[in-house]
């Protein structure tokens, strides 16, 4: 592992509803390596997305620093902003989010059009193992099919950063252990830090780093020692 | 960018939409190039050949001829263009063909079709009575023993509308034709149907010192100004009119396409919400998303006034039939200006891009967060919903109020379809009835004639047989252009009914006004108004004695014998006289007769070409109004899919969801009905003041109950009729679309 990738400083974001003041992160610290596999659990309203909202450049910040690759995002605004998303960052949705009337292949050709150095669309699907689904729409895929696509979109553009907000949530035991040993392969292979975002806490067990969120807080941010495979989650 | 073949897929998954689009486009562009190009050109053309042909000033018959000298010096003295207009009538079968020389400085005439006059025995004749007598180029017609060989058709700036007569209502070809010929042919023609008038063309401000003159050295016994000729006002009103609604109607059905498409790209964004969202996230920018989201809308805009161009650019020529079926006009040039084909194209395309912008923008002002979330389920319900009582009436009730207030834009959608048609068909409706109250309640009510016979020069005595009446033109001085005309009739007339506001019976020893005047004149009993002779320009004060019930043209009544007495006339001197029976008068002696029948068909001719034009644009209305119902229900129904589908599944028939959902959008169709009845009729107030501005008319546009309860079960059929279609939408949701989360 390298120097810190991710580096959040007292990061915290609040939501006022008339006089009630809500921190949905409050003072929050972290630092994550390069090429980290990192699993944040919470419950509901604990402030997991906003965090992961926040890294991805999707959400501002109130107060605090959100330094990304050397890269202080915090203080990036609109275009730069979009920049930051469109090169270094690729999300992965609990619902997919593909659009639904284009095809697989055009769903990712969407990224691939605006992003500097796109990989090759056939060699990831091939990799992926969807090339056969390429003309097909997303009505006419399975859930797994679907969330498989949405990550070749997310990596098509090959970022640095992979985000996943509760990618299995929407899946079935078998489909979800694809899904997870997708992500694992991606990033054995590219190297990329991933940040997943989940209810389930069998997840964190294919995961280098485990973090706790309740209210807003970091209540833990562990180093997992004894990383599994991912054939061995059970839930 | 690669995003944009989505744009295709949307045109083709949102046909019905985008082809209503393009349709409400092509109509709204088609309208305005077409009937713009048409009645602008029309009207350009008319104003160059008058220019060209220099049309007269006035025309007038005087007491004797008037001697090139004369003329001459009038000519110098006043500044002025003098020219002896003869012509000769001759009986031609049933018709009377009316027989011009050349005529060298004022009404010149032009060729429509055909050649010029080269050679002695050729002879032009007008559209009306070459198509009606069924002729060809080439044909002989034998004019007083003389064959003349037909090589053209012609026109005269002069003679716009064919009247034979200046009182009479309506042209017939059939029964009467103009024509020119050489000047060495018109000299072998027999002279005894000759009339001899003057045209003059005023080069200064010099009229009233010039027609006292020529009242100190004659008579001038009838005075026409062009602006009154009826030969010529009556199409200036009309082409006016026409104009005017070739800017309105289009302009109309374009808000109702940009509303139409603002609505749609606002509900169609609204379900995009998550793929903004996702879009934003994977890094497109705002310009990009923007740019995006309007190719759409600018392409169906570009590609719907386009067609509309193509489309006005072909009817054009077809339309200018609307304005030649009732007028013989000169040859048209289309004039297809590159403002008018820059407005047709440019305009859709900005107020297009603008609605949609602004729901496109509405939509990219939320952060990614917010719109990646908001298709999450969740979904708000407006205030408007809230205010509808729990348990409030039946679920029915309280479902069709909770869709109908809940998607507003929806229904200012429908009821903006729906007020333009209507209004369209109101417009129709007005034109229709307006006619058929003036016929019934004014012409009916005052004249019980069935012939009018008026005598070609005032007779100074009682004729032998029907009623005489009297009758002299003025010029209200207060109002320029406004002629009045004041009959003088018989005590208790037997054809002339005149009664007050109240219905009780006018007595004749006063000046009794018409209402249509003291309406116009905004005058009451007991005002003085003080009128000009247009034969002489002699000045003369009256006092409103009573105003009669009357909207027939701009009439003064008044006992025979008082205005004999007032122009200084003998107390029976007479211009013609009423009957019921056909009567027979020595030739020569009668200058125009008018039977009941075709004063009233005169009536309709009038606005004749108007009503054309409106019967297109109310056939125009009630596509708009498909269109949009089409559109409205569809979006209702797409939107509702989940909906529909759960009913389905709650073991609802098809029937009972159309019923459920369609029939929220009754109010806003009843809505929009409501509202286009004052609309139209102010519409048709403007319309109508083009129209009527020099006619001798005045139209009360008011709608009765029975026709605009025909007008609402119209409405209401078209709608039901258009809904049968979108039935089959609802049968083609599956009931397992309610079971998915989400797409």
């Amino acid at each position: 592992m390298n120097a810190n990738f991710i580096e959040i400083e007292t990061l915290s974001k609040i939501y006022r509803s008339g006089s009630e003041v809500l921190y949905a992160l409050d003072a929050v610290n972290l630092q994550i390596e390069e090429g980290e596999i990192v699993c944040i659990l919470g419950p509901s309203g604990s402030g997991k997305s906003t965090l992961l909202n926040i890294i991805g450049g999707l959400d501002e910040a109130d107060e605090g620093k959100v330094t990304i690759a050397h890269q202080e995002i915090t203080k990036l605004k609109g275009g730069k902003l979009t920049d930051y998303r469109r090169e270094s960052v690729g999300f992965v949705f609990q619902f997919y989010n593909l659009i639904p009337n284009l095809t697989v292949y055009e769903n990712i050709e969407v990224v691939a059009d605006i992003c500097k150095e796109p990989l090759n669309i056939d060699v990831l699907l091939d990799s992926l193992g969807i090339s056969e689904l390429a003309k097909r729409y997303p009505v006419e895929l399975s859930g797994g099919q679907q969330q498989r696509v949405a990550i070749a979109r997310a990596f098509v553009k090959n970022p640095k950063l992979l985000l996943c907000d509760e990618p299995t949530g929407a899946l079935d035991f078998k489909s979800s252990l694809d899904i997870l040993r997708l992500i694992k392969d991606i990033n054995a292979k590219y190297g990329t830090t991933i940040l997943i975002i989940t209810h389930n806490s069998a997840i964190a067990g294919m995961c280098n780093r485990v973090i706790r969120v309740r209210s807003g807080q970091i209540t833990h941010n562990d180093i997992n020692k004894e990383v599994i495979p991912v054939e061995r989650i059970e839930w | 960018m690669k995003i944009n073949i989505r744009s295709i897929r949307f045109f083709i998954e949102h046909k019905a939409f985008y082809l209503g689009m393009l349709l409400l486009l092509v109509l709204s562009t088609g309208i305005f190039v077409g009937f713009r190009t048409s009645s602008v050109s029309t009207w350009e053309s008319v104003q160059k050949d008058r220019e060209n042909s220099c049309l007269e000033d006035a025309g007038f018959l005087y007491s004797r001829p008037i001697s090139d000298v004369e003329m001459g010096r009038y000519e110098k003295e006043f500044s002025l263009v003098m020219q002896e207009s003869a012509h000769k009538d001759f009986e031609i079968g049933k018709a009377t063909l009316r027989v011009r020389p050349v005529y060298d400085e004022l009404n010149k005439y032009s060729v429509v079709e055909g050649k010029q006059l080269r050679q002695s025995g050729d002879i032009l004749v007008d559209r009306f009575y070459f198509t009606e007598n069924d002729l060809s180029f080439g044909d002989t017609i034998f004019i007083d023993s003389e064959v003349f060989t037909i090589v053209g058709i012609v026109s005269f700036p002069d003679y716009v509308a064919m009247l034979k007569n200046e009182s009479d209502l309506m042209a017939n070809g059939n029964a009467f034709g103009l024509s020119v010929v050489s000047d060495e042919d018109y000299a072998k023609l027999s002279a005894s149907g000759e009339k001899i008038l003057y045209s003059v063309k005023f080069e200064s401000d010099d009229e009233d010192a010039f027609r006292e003159a020529l009242s100190e050295d004659g008579a001038v016994l009838r005075w026409t100004d062009a602006d009154n000729s009826p030969r010529i006002s009556r199409f200036d009103g009309e082409i006016k009119a026409i104009m005017v609604m070739s800017r309105i109607a289009p302009m109309f059905i374009l808000l109702v396409s940009c509303l139409t498409m603002a609505v749609i790209m606002g509900r169609m964004l609204k379900r995009e919400y998550t793929h903004i969202g996702t879009l934003s996230a994977m890094g497109y920018r705002k310009r990009e998303l923007l740019y995006h989201y309007l190719l759409l809308p600018a392409v169906v805009s570009v590609i719907g006034s386009g067609l509309g161009l193509l489309v006005g650019y072909f009817s054009a020529e077809p339309m200018l039939m609307i304005s030649k079926v009732e007028y013989s006009i000169p040859a048209v040039h289309l004039d297809f200006t590159w403002q008018n084909l820059m407005t047709a194209l440019l305009v859709p395309l900005l107020l297009m891009l603008s609605s949609a912008s602004l729901s496109i923008l509405y939509a990219l002002r939320l952060n990614t967060v917010m719109l990646l979330k908001s298709n999450t389920g969740k979904q708000k319900r407006g205030l408007l919903t809230r205010l509808i009582p729990h348990r409030f009436g039946s679920f029915r009730f309280r479902f069709r109020a909770k869709e109908l207030l809940s998607n507003l834009p929806r229904g200012f959608l429908m009821i903006a379809g729906i007020c333009v048609s209507a209004t369209f068909l109101f417009a129709g409706i007005l034109i229709y009835t307006s006619i058929e109250t003036f016929k019934n309640e004014s012409f009916n009510k005052v004249y019980t004639y069935e012939y009018q016979y008026t005598f070609s020069d005032v007779s100074m005595e009682n004729p032998s047989d029907g009623e005489p009446f009297m009758a002299q033109s003025f010029d209200v001085k207060a109002k320029d252009n406004l002629g009045v005309t004041i009959i003088g009739i018989e005590d208790n007339s037997k054809y002339v009914k005149l009664n007050d506001l109240d219905g009780k019976k006018i007595s004749t020893d006063q000046a009794i006004v018409s209402n249509s005047v003291a309406d116009r004149l905004k005058i009451k009993v007991g005002d003085r108004i003080t009128l000009t002779s247009r034969s002489d320009a002699k000045e003369y004060n009256l006092t409103v004695g009573a105003i009669a019930d009357s909207d027939l043209g701009e009439s003064i009544y008044m006992k025979r014998a008082d205005l004999n007495k007032m122009l200084g006339l003998p107390e029976n001197a007479c211009v013609g006289v009423y009957s019921n029976t056909k009567l027979d008068f020595p030739e020569g002696e009668i200058a125009s007769d008018t039977t009941r029948k075709e004063a009233l068909e005169g009536m309709n001719a009038t606005v004749g070409f108007m009503s054309n034009f409106l019967f297109i644009l109310s056939g125009v209305a009630m596509v708009i109004g498909v269109v949009v119902i089409y559109i409205v229900t569809m979006l209702l129904i797409s939107e509702n899919s989940k909906n529909i589908s759960m009913l389905k599944v709650m073991g609802y028939h098809n029937r009972e969801i159309s019923s459920l959902l369609t029939r929220s959008n009754i109010v806003p169709v009843l809505f929009g009905f409501v509202l286009s009845i004052p609309l139209a009729t102010r519409i048709m107030n403007v319309f109508f003041e083009e129209l009527t501005g020099k006619m001798y008319a005045i139209f009360y546009l008011e709608l009765k109950w029975p026709e605009i309860a025909g007008a609402l079960v119209f409405i209401l059929t078209v709608y039901f009729l258009t809904l049968i279609p979108t039935r089959r939408k609802i049968l083609s949701i599956r009931l397992s679309d309610s079971l998915k989360g989400r797409e």
